[in-house]
């Protein structure tokens, strides 16, 4: 017993003998003195390597405190260097201010990004980020089509934009007037028709489509109560609705669009397009603003500007129907 | 932003337009202060003064004359005003789309004030500025209403899906807004063509134009008595004031002397039309090229077995028998600058483009080769006889194959040496083509056709003479052109090409006809 006694007290003083030196070998005679790596490696270094072989590289690798001196020829010459430096500057396709690093409450650098990913059915997810833009009210732009977002607690949104081009770009622009852009390359894009209405305040236009019924199941009236899913586009089945615009404010801008994969649809017809708006004791008597976007006459997108003059008051709860504003959609055989 | 600047020019758009000319008085004097005219301010088109003096209506330069008088027109902010009446299927689609793309090309912004799908304005503005230069009005009713709104003063150019009648063109001379007959009031927008419709699940291709007046009539009842199903005809068509219905009363139950029968379902609109057809495997239905939606498109059957489906090569050479071009038709006075400068703009190659894009059929000249054409070559040899012998045929081929048979085709009115109306405006159009020298030194052959009724020889002579008469009309129009920048040659073939069988009025009437060949 006494034995086990002695061991460990042997032991436990051991220990804090061992613990002290540890703590105090800065300033005590335990400190390890830094050696010059040559020596410590074994070998002798090579100052006038200039010519190098093998053994020689082996060397440098061992000996990053003594490297040669370099070659004096550098490979990129001023001009190349503007080139390279002019190139990153391109590509660099997120602009964010730099000249004064300001961070948010939560301490995240006061940076504005946006970053755009493809999704199913020839759309694009948008992630925007911009941590001291918190709860304010962005416009989104692509093409022509454009609504407002509002940024959440810590500066964030993200939305699944239609892309109306194979080359898409889009664009966020701040209460700042600063613009914040991502691009991205959608190859299907040109297999759908895109069309949408956008409009300011709180009036609503809905689309309907009517499309042409190609199963027992399918209904094909799509509207924004009865949208449909990207799927069924993929499907080359229908098209779908997208609604965009995540803000309530009298100056926020709605968007809808409908999608159908022309370019993917084996049977001829056609979709039959119009424009609904509800008579409600807000709009009756009034002007909506609006805008429509459509494959142009010319090719690309089309815009026209629109003015509703909503009917009287008298005919609250009643609809508005607009069949021309939007053209149908034609399914040549293919 | 965008919506914001869209509210200022609204904003401008009502103050310009406070004022629209009333007829109030005004005196125009002349600069030199000699000559005094008042009266009634009729129009003021930003260049010229329509006044109603004491000596009727003038017409006054206004930059020889001073206005004075509760009635002037503020000069700065004049604004080009407009109307378009008329038929449905021009105003809801093609010439708004036309009417977008001019903005377009003449690089003004655009804005679209709507009440409903009938009534709606265009206002053009200066994209700088926003001053608005022109406001053009839509009203989308018919042809019918178009004429009468025209006679009434209120409607500026009308949207015709049929040439106007005696009756109207009567009514418009009584009105002063002159001979509306003259090629100078009306112009082709676009063509089409009137199209017997099915749902794509019923099994008939091709119905002859006599079994189609029948079954209009309510005399053919079943689809088992042209080659169908064993079940009953519904029948679908226009309403009776649409240029469309009475069109096809006019050409086909007409020909027929047959009545419509009572128990014809009437659609509002083509697209309501083909809609319901499309839902409906016995149905059939009146539509037009421009608009067969999720329905199909049946052939016209010669008796011969040729058939004639609506295409847009056949509705360009009127090969087709049911063609319909769209007219847009302008009285006899000053339209504002704007005005002219669009219906300029229609016959642009960008107007037919918007035109085709939009689904209807433009004027663009095209070249057909001789390979294109095997089925009219071989319809020549299957009715070839006595009267059109194999060398007459050899020396058709011989003359033909290093050519190219154009889309422009002359054809009569029924029972007439006078060119149709597409035939007409095809004069103007192949004029115009000399003129700027789109054929650039290669030779134009008229060829004149027959059809089969009487002796070939004669026939020969007269198909011969048709072709020379066309090539009068063309080079009469063709002022600008020389003589000898083209050579412009005449050949007559009589009935040696048919088109359709000999063996209706619309099938001769189809034959009879003088062909454009450039080599």
């Amino acid at each position: 017993m006494k034995r086990v006694y002695l061991v460990t007290g042997v032991a436990v003083i051991a220990a804090l003998v061992a613990g002290y030196a540890l703590l105090n070998n800065r300033n005590s005679g335990l400190r390890i003195e830094p050696q010059p790596l040559s020596e410590q490696a074994g070998v002798k270094p090579q100052p006038d390597a200039v010519e190098q072989d093998e053994t020689s590289t082996l060397t440098q690798l061992n000996t990053p405190f003594s490297r040669p001196e370099l070659p004096a020829a550098l490979p990129i010459g001023g001009s190349d260097l503007a080139s390279i430096v002019k190139k990153t500057e391109q590509d660099f396709v997120t602009p964010m201010s730099v000249s004064e690093v300001r961070y948010s409450p939560f301490g995240f650098a006061c940076e504005r990004r946006l970053s755009a990913t493809k999704a199913a059915g020839a759309m694009v997810m948008l992630a925007f980020d911009a941590p001291c833009q918190v709860a304010e009210t962005v416009t989104v732009r692509h093409k022509g089509l454009e609504f407002t977002m509002l940024t959440s607690g810590i500066g964030r949104f993200s939305v699944v934009v239609p892309a109306f081009a194979k080359q898409a770009v889009f664009e966020v622009e701040m209460p700042d007037g600063e613009v914040v852009s991502a691009s991205i390359f959608v190859s299907e894009a040109d297999d759908f028709d895109r069309v949408a209405v956008q409009w300011a305040g709180d009036s609503i236009l809905k689309i309907h489509a009517f499309e042409p019924s190609v199963g027992l199941r399918h209904r094909g009236h799509v509207w924004a109560n009865a949208p449909q899913s990207v799927l069924v586009a993929v499907q080359a089945r229908g098209g779908y609705i997208t609604e965009l615009g995540g803000v309530d404010t009298t100056y926020a801008i709605h968007a809808e669009v409908y999608s159908f994969p022309t370019r993917r649809v084996q049977k001829p017809g056609v979709v039959r397009l119009s424009i609904q708006a509800e008579v409600t004791n807000r709009n009756c008597g009034k002007d909506i603003q609006a805008k429509t976007l459509q494959s142009g006459v010319n090719g690309g997108v089309s815009m026209v500007d629109l003015t509703v003059s909503m009917p009287s008051c008298d005919a609250i709860g009643d609809f508005l129907v607009l069949n021309n504003l939007l053209r149908d959609l034609k399914i040549a055989q293919n | 932003m965008g919506f914001l600047r869209a509210a200022a020019i609204v904003a401008l758009f009502a103050i310009g337009l406070g004022a629209p000319v009333l007829a109030q008085d005004v005196t125009l004097t002349s600069r030199d202060g000699k000559v005094s005219i008042s009266g009634k301010l009729l129009s003021y088109d930003g260049e010229y003064f329509r006044v109603d003096s004491e000596y009727g209506a003038l017409t006054l330069d206004g930059t020889g004359v001073t206005c004075a008088g509760s009635g002037c027109p503020d000069l700065e902010s004049y604004v080009a005003e407009f109307t378009l009446v008329g038929a449905q299927p021009m105003g809801e689609v093609l010439m708004p789309a036309l009417i977008e793309s001019f903005a377009e090309q003449s690089g003004m912004r655009l804005r679209r004030f709507v009440q409903d799908d009938v009534r709606f304005t265009y206002v053009l503005s200066l994209p700088k500025s926003g001053k608005a230069v022109a406001r053009i009005g839509f009203r989308v009713s018919d042809t019918t209403d178009g004429f009468a709104e025209m006679v009434a003063g209120r409607a500026d150019m009308v949207m015709a899906m049929r040439e106007i009648t005696a009756k109207e063109v009567a009514a418009a001379k009584a009105a002063g807004l002159g001979d509306m007959t003259r090629s100078a009031r009306n112009r082709i927008v676009a063509l089409d063509g009137l199209v017997p419709v099915v749902a794509s699940d019923n099994p008939v291709v091709a119905i002859s134009l006599d079994d189609l007046a029948l079954m209009f009539a309510g005399q053919i009842t079943n689809w088992q008595e042209i080659g169908g199903p064993d079940a009953p005809v519904y029948l679908h068509m226009l309403a009776a004031d649409s240029g469309l219905a009475q069109q096809f009363m006019r050409d086909v139950m007409g020909r027929a002397d047959l009545e419509l029968a009572q128990n014809v379902v009437r659609d509002g609109t083509a697209a309501e039309l083909v809609d319901a057809v499309a839902q409906d495997p016995f149905a059939v239905g009146i539509s037009r090229f421009s608009e067969l939606g999720n329905a199909r498109l049946i052939a016209l059957r010669g008796v011969c077995g040729m058939d004639f489906a609506a295409s847009r090569q056949s509705l360009k050479t009127e090969d087709y028998p049911l063609a319909t071009p769209l007219f847009l038709y302008t009285p006899a006075r000053r339209l504002p600058k704007t005005a002219r400068e669009f219906l300029a703009f229609l016959h642009s190659p960008a107007a037919q483009r918007v035109v085709r894009r939009v689904g209807f059929v433009d004027q663009q000249v095209g070249e057909v080769s001789i390979e294109q054409q095997g089925l009219r070559l071989a319809n020549a040899i299957a009715l070839a006889g006595d009267e059109t012998p194999l060398e007459e045929l050899q020396r058709m081929v011989d003359s033909l194959r290093p050519a190219k048979r154009l889309t422009v085709t002359f054809r009569f009115e029924t029972g007439s040496t006078r060119l149709d109306a597409q035939s007409r405006g095809n004069v103007i159009l192949l004029a115009r083509l000399l003129e700027a020298g789109y054929f650039g030194g290669r030779e134009l052959m008229f060829v004149g056709f027959s059809d089969g009724e009487g002796d070939a020889a004669v026939n020969r002579k007269i198909a011969k003479r048709r072709a020379a008469a066309v090539r009068t009309a063309v080079t009469n129009v063709a002022t600008t052109m020389k003589a000898s920048d083209l050579l412009l040659s005449i050949e007559g073939f009589g009935e040696a090409l048919p088109m359709a069988c000999d063996d209706s009025d619309w099938g001769r009437g189809i034959n009879r006809r003088v062909e454009v060949w450039v080599k």
